[in-house]
């Protein structure tokens, strides 16, 4: 009977006379890419909704501060490119400037999200590919996949406007490429792998770690299979894409900042806070680098789970005496699937990061979710082991499933330290005071979003509200006269970190501001009723010269329209007097060239003119 | 510069004997030009302009400068404007073909076996021309080289065109030892005095089945007639054109010849099959070329006023609805090593670009409504190229000057740059200039030619020597259009038997994947 199973012998689920699950696998062989695409797609999904329907997808307020950069690329006092700013390298947040311009994607998170998500999917697919590219079995390479893609701190962190997914991607992709290079040797795939190295490097910092370590085993294994010359010509290769992120963030700085390490140095670089942070006495793993390897392998463990951990070190040791890879393969590819773990415990030790574990540093959590980035090495590792242990893959696979399902029941510890670590900074009160009280006027908000971005967020207001660093000329007015430019100061008093308290401690304008509201983060500050009459309310191109003077006026335009059209004219008579003169030069050089006699015949030049011509060319002649 | 503006009168001068084009040619402004093809002339280069060509660019330039002289930052604005968005719409065209060509690489490559599989029996009659003038130098060691070609030697027909008045490379010639199937012939003295008129007569002379042109300085791999042949049993029929990768026996002479050879590598290896895997018009190169006599007769032979005759025939059998493929095998030839010889040649090469341009633009609607975005895809690889060979130097002075001098101009050039206009100039100048820089990397690195990769950071002076090439061709075109800048072969070559000796068929290309990498140039 249609739709009724018929029979379930042995392996066969026959509906009617359609075999379904053999129709399944061989749909599956046939479309493995797209199959696993559309169900990690649909996962991605499913987890995002379930996420921000808890309110969770924002909760992170580095989340709120990348989609707040984008937005203001696109929206706000001053736009552009530059306000993708210094500090956090600029992928994430361009990609996501494509979507962040509709308010719904931007509040909701959604369009940082979209980024995550992508990246999600995308790394699944090069999991599957990168142990498809090692030989390993189907069982192997779908659970390499799943320990991956069912991962919950994944799938949180796949649901939010952060960078890790972004990283995972193209690091993953990138191992895959360099894994397809080892194999076939072609220069494409290694163009592959410089590219996402490349991009990788303009995500996040791990990624010029990748690049340094990528090139150094690419050049070393080279150099020991095919000598010394073909090495220098990959390395150069290599190095020049891979490493064109790094020059360009550099050239960055410069163009934009005026010093190219502005990203390092600079008043809101990782180094001046993580320099806080220590002189405060919480950099524990800093010169310390047992405590920094012991502090990241709890993240990852804690991120991963025991059981996936146990896997890896098991793949990793079959890995090691794997006979059909030379030793300098498996140094090379090991050196760089574990890359990131490399990394973060130097940037503990050397005290350029800091992550907090509860019970070993403190009672909070803090940047917890740095463990996460294993999760790729750790998923490849593990479906080489089951592939690998024979007699024991399903055995090991069917406890990867349970231990899965088990630890989504112990919480999630990303998502703890998104609502009550150190990086859940509470800031709704000063946001929903605004969103109270400064939604139904337009004046602006002096505001610094180095300390505060996470509140301009919450506040729901336009980006167009508020006068920041980024605004140029409007910051820099602002900060002499506040109360000609903004109704509200949000700032934390007494911090000289925050860029608005120390722009502003010693103006008179503060005077005519009352404080009414003291939060745990931030001050509000608004301009007494009697001042408001004041304020400056039209954008910077609707004034006219009797509203400010020309200098204000001159602060706040971009250089765009001060021109001088006269020098602009010259140039331009002068172009056209050039071309004009070197076509009848040329055309005079020609006649003369062929024949100077002649041209005294014809009487245009005179003959004495034509002689010296004629004399001169022979001599030239002669000489070339 | 005022005879730009005249329109030339033109008549055909029918051929001697009917079935043959031999004594073909035309008759400009009482000037007769005996070029032994049938084309005709307005398909030709014997015009450079045509009157509304003259009288746009005419009309351009005076706009152009009246602009500049009433609105000069609109003006400034609209130039750079476009120049930005075409630079990098040229970045994105390459970088597509790059990846087209290196991702699923097109060109016909063969096994051993199908190689040994060959009948020599059954192999046709393979004619080969070679335009030889002012090569005395070079003469022996070409036949040397045609000797190691691997092709029955009684279905080969070798014609050596010798030029009338040569009659050092003629001496030359006949007091070498010509095997049986060699025979050099006396081409008629006429003018235009061009390679392409040469080989036309050479055309109607060839009696194979098969022809392929060869320049005098050509090491040819031994078994490329074989892969020819058997490239075009593979081959459809509308493709019938298979053209030989090019490249250099001395890549290590001198810096310049490390990067022409880098520029080679990059062109032949990998933009020519990137194109060919679009199916659209593909440039042929000078020699190398392997045709069915028949279809190239049907085509007419060489335009002999074109001194790129290779580039025309290429974008002229697409628009007659054939196709050119690629095959797996490389001629070496002499990379030009002394600058002035290099530049007059890139001269003749940019000039000639510039005629085919000009002559395929003749009827730009026709040619879109004929071809679609093949139109757009000649635009920009021919139109863009010798564009930017002239507009890069400009660019280059504003940025420099933009940085040097910005107190002086820096604001005038942010005025002509605006908001969006930035953005791609800026795209285009750092991103596109690191991107041209690395495909040349990615041609030697297909080549195998890893120690010439550290040269790349010389492509940017490489490009001005271009650019200074380009000049010299703009002032040919309008004075000499007709003109061969004759390159000088055989400087500083090497003992020639230790060149053919090292070459080993064994250890070049198998499929796409080079082996090893051919190099007859001792010194690295």
């Amino acid at each position: 009977m249609a739709g009724q199973i018929v029979s379930t012998e042995g392996s066969q689920m026959k509906l009617g006379d359609i075999d379904i699950l053999g129709d399944m696998v061989l749909f599956f062989k046939k479309h493995e890419l797209l199959s696993i695409g559309i169900v990690l797609s649909v996962i991605s999904i499913i987890t995002f909704a379930f996420f921000f329907i808890n309110g969770l997808g924002l909760a992170y307020n580095d989340a709120r501060s990348h989609l707040d950069i984008s937005r203001r690329v696109v929206e706000g006092l001053r736009t552009g490119l530059a306000q993708l700013g210094s500090v956090w390298l600029p992928l994430p947040h361009f990609l996501t400037v494509f979507t962040v311009w509709n308010d719904f994607m931007w509040h909701s998170g959604l369009s940082g999200a979209l980024v995550s998500m992508i990246s999600y999917v995308g790394s699944g697919i090069y999991i599957y590919l990168s142990l498809k590219r090692l030989g390993v079995s189907y069982l192997a390479r779908i659970a390499g996949v799943l320990a991956y893609a069912t991962n919950a701190n994944v799938l949180y962190l796949q649901s939010t406007a952060m960078t890790e997914l972004l990283l995972i991607l193209t690091i993953t992709a990138a191992v895959y490429e360099l894994i397809a290079w080892y194999k076939n040797d072609t220069i494409w795939s290694l163009i592959k792998a410089s590219f996402w190295i490349m991009l990788s490097t303009l995500t996040r910092y791990e990624g010029w770690f990748l690049f340094i370590v990528a090139i150094f085993v690419i050049t070393l294994h080279t150099f020991f299979t095919k000598g010394y010359r073909t090495a220098e010509g990959i390395f150069i290769f290599v190095a020049s894409l891979a490493g064109f992120g790094i020059a360009l963030w550099f050239l960055w700085n410069l163009l934009i900042f005026k010093d190219p390490l502005y990203f390092a140095l600079g008043p809101y670089s990782a180094h001046v806070q993580q320099s806080q942070i220590y002189e405060a006495g919480d950099l524990a793993t800093k010169w310390n680098f047992l405590f920094s390897a012991k502090v990241y392998l709890y993240g990852v463990l804690y991120n991963s789970g025991v059981y996936l951990g146990v896997l890896s070190v098991g793949g990793l040791l079959f890995l090691l005496v794997d006979k059909t890879l030379n030793k300098i393969t498996k140094f090379s590819l090991l050196s760089i699937l574990i890359s990131p773990l490399l990394f973060n415990i130097l940037a503990l030790y050397l005290g350029f990061s800091t992550m907090s574990v509860v019970g070993l540093t403190g009672d909070r959590w803090f940047n917890i979710r740095y463990g996460i980035m294993m999760i790729t090495p750790m998923a490849i590792l593990s479906g080489y082991l089951l592939h690998k242990s024979s007699r024991l893959r399903y055995l090991l696979f069917v406890l990867l499933i349970v231990t899965t399902f088990y630890s989504y029941g112990q919480g999630i510890v990303t998502v703890e330290d998104a609502k009550k670590g150190a990086s859940a900074k509470n800031v709704s009160l000063v946001g929903d005071w605004l969103a109270k009280n400064a939604k139904n006027n337009n004046d602006r908000v002096f505001v610094s979003v180095a300390s505060h971005d996470a509140i301009i967020f919450s506040s729901g207001l336009r980006m167009s509200r508020f006068i920041h660093e980024g605004t140029g000329g409007y910051w820099e007015s602002a900060g002499r006269n506040p109360e000609v430019w903004a109704r509200y100061i949000v700032m934390r008093t007494y911090d000289l970190n925050d860029s608005s308290f120390s722009l502003l401690k010693d103006n008179p304008g503060l005077g005519k501001y009352d404080l009414v509201l003291r939060g745990e983060f931030a001050d509000v500050y608004e301009l007494r009723e009697e001042y408001q009459g004041g304020l400056m309310r039209k954008t910077s191109k609707q004034y006219t010269s009797t509203d400010m003077s020309s200098a204000d006026k001159n602060q706040l335009l971009l250089g765009s329209d001060e021109v001088d059209n006269k020098a602009s004219s010259s140039s331009g008579l002068l172009i056209f007097l050039i071309f004009i003169l070197s076509g009848m030069g040329l055309y005079f050089l020609n006649e003369l060239g062929r024949n100077p006699i002649g041209a005294v015949k014809q009487q245009k030049i005179t003959s004495d003119f034509g002689l010296s011509l004629f004399l001169a060319r022979e001599n030239i002649k002669r000489n070339i | 510069m005022f005879e730009i503006l005249n329109i030339k009168k033109t008549n055909k001068i029918s051929p001697r004997d009917t079935g043959s084009m031999q004594g073909a040619g035309v008759e400009l402004n009482g000037r007769r030009y005996i070029t032994h093809t049938t084309l005709e002339p307005k398909n030709t280069a014997a015009s450079t302009f045509i009157l509304w060509q003259k009288l746009s660019i005419t009309i351009l330039i005076l706009l152009i400068c009246y602009g500049l002289i009433s609105k000069p930052l609109w003006t400034l604005t609209i130039i750079a404007g476009f120049l930005s968005f075409v630079y990098f719409l040229d970045v994105l065209f390459n970088l597509f073909l790059i990846i087209r060509s290196l991702g699923s690489p097109p060109d016909i490559i063969f096994s051993e076996d199908e190689l040994n599989s060959l009948d020599e029996n059954k192999l046709p009659l393979y004619t080969i021309l070679c335009p030889l003038y002012q090569e005395a130098k070079v003469v022996g060691r070409f036949i040397q080289s045609i000797e190691k070609l691997d092709w029955p030697i009684d279905k080969l027909d070798v014609i050596l065109l010798l030029e009338e008045d040569d009659k050092e490379t003629q001496r030359t010639v006949y007091e070498h030892y010509l095997p049986s199937y060699i025979r050099p012939v006396i081409v008629p003295h006429s003018l235009p005095k061009t390679k392409p008129k040469a080989c036309n007569w050479g055309l109607s002379l060839a009696k194979g089945e098969f022809l392929v042109i060869y320049d005098a300085e050509d090491i040819p791999e031994p078994n490329q007639l074989k892969k020819a042949f058997l490239g075009f049993a593979k081959v459809p029929r509308n493709v019938i054109c298979l053209q030989a990768k090019l490249n250099f026996y001395n890549p290590y002479q001198n810096i310049l010849t490390r990067l022409f050879t880098a520029e080679y590598s990059l062109w032949f290896d990998i933009i020519l099959p990137g194109l060919q895997s679009v199916q659209t018009c593909i440039p042929l190169g000078g020699t190398s070329n392997h045709f069915r006599i028949d279809d190239l007769l049907k085509l007419e032979g060489w335009d002999a006023f074109n001194v790129t005759e290779d580039a025309d025939l290429g974008v002229r059998l697409f628009r007659a609805g054939y196709k050119t493929a690629i095959f797996d095998s490389t001629t070496l030839e002499e990379a030009n090593s002394q600058l002035g010889n290099w530049v007059r040649q890139r001269s003749r090469w940019v000039k000639g670009y510039i005629q085919t341009y000009l002559v395929h633009t003749r009827n730009p609607v026709a040619f879109i409504n004929q071809e679609g975005i093949h139109a757009i895809f000649f635009h920009i690889l021919l139109g863009g190229r010798i564009a930017f060979m002239f507009i890069n130097p400009i660019l280059w002075i504003v940025t420099f000057s933009y940085f040097a001098l910005n107190g002086l101009v820096g604001e005038t050039i942010e005025a002509v740059y605006p908001g969006f206009v930035l953005y791609i100039a800026v795209t285009s100048f750092i991103v596109g200039n690191f991107m041209f820089i690395y495909y040349y990397m990615v041609g030697c690195a297909k080549r195998l030619q890893w120690s010439i990769i550290r040269y790349s950071i010389f492509v940017p002076f490489y490009w001005v020597l271009i650019s200074c090439a380009a000049c010299v061709a703009i002032y040919q075109l309008i004075f000499k259009p007709h003109y061969w800048e004759k390159t000088k072969h055989g400087l500083d070559v090497p003992d020639s038997k230790s060149i053919l000796e090292n070459y080993q068929e064994k250890d070049y290309s198998i499929g796409t994947a080079f082996t090893k990498e051919v190099v007859l140039w001792p010194a690295r």
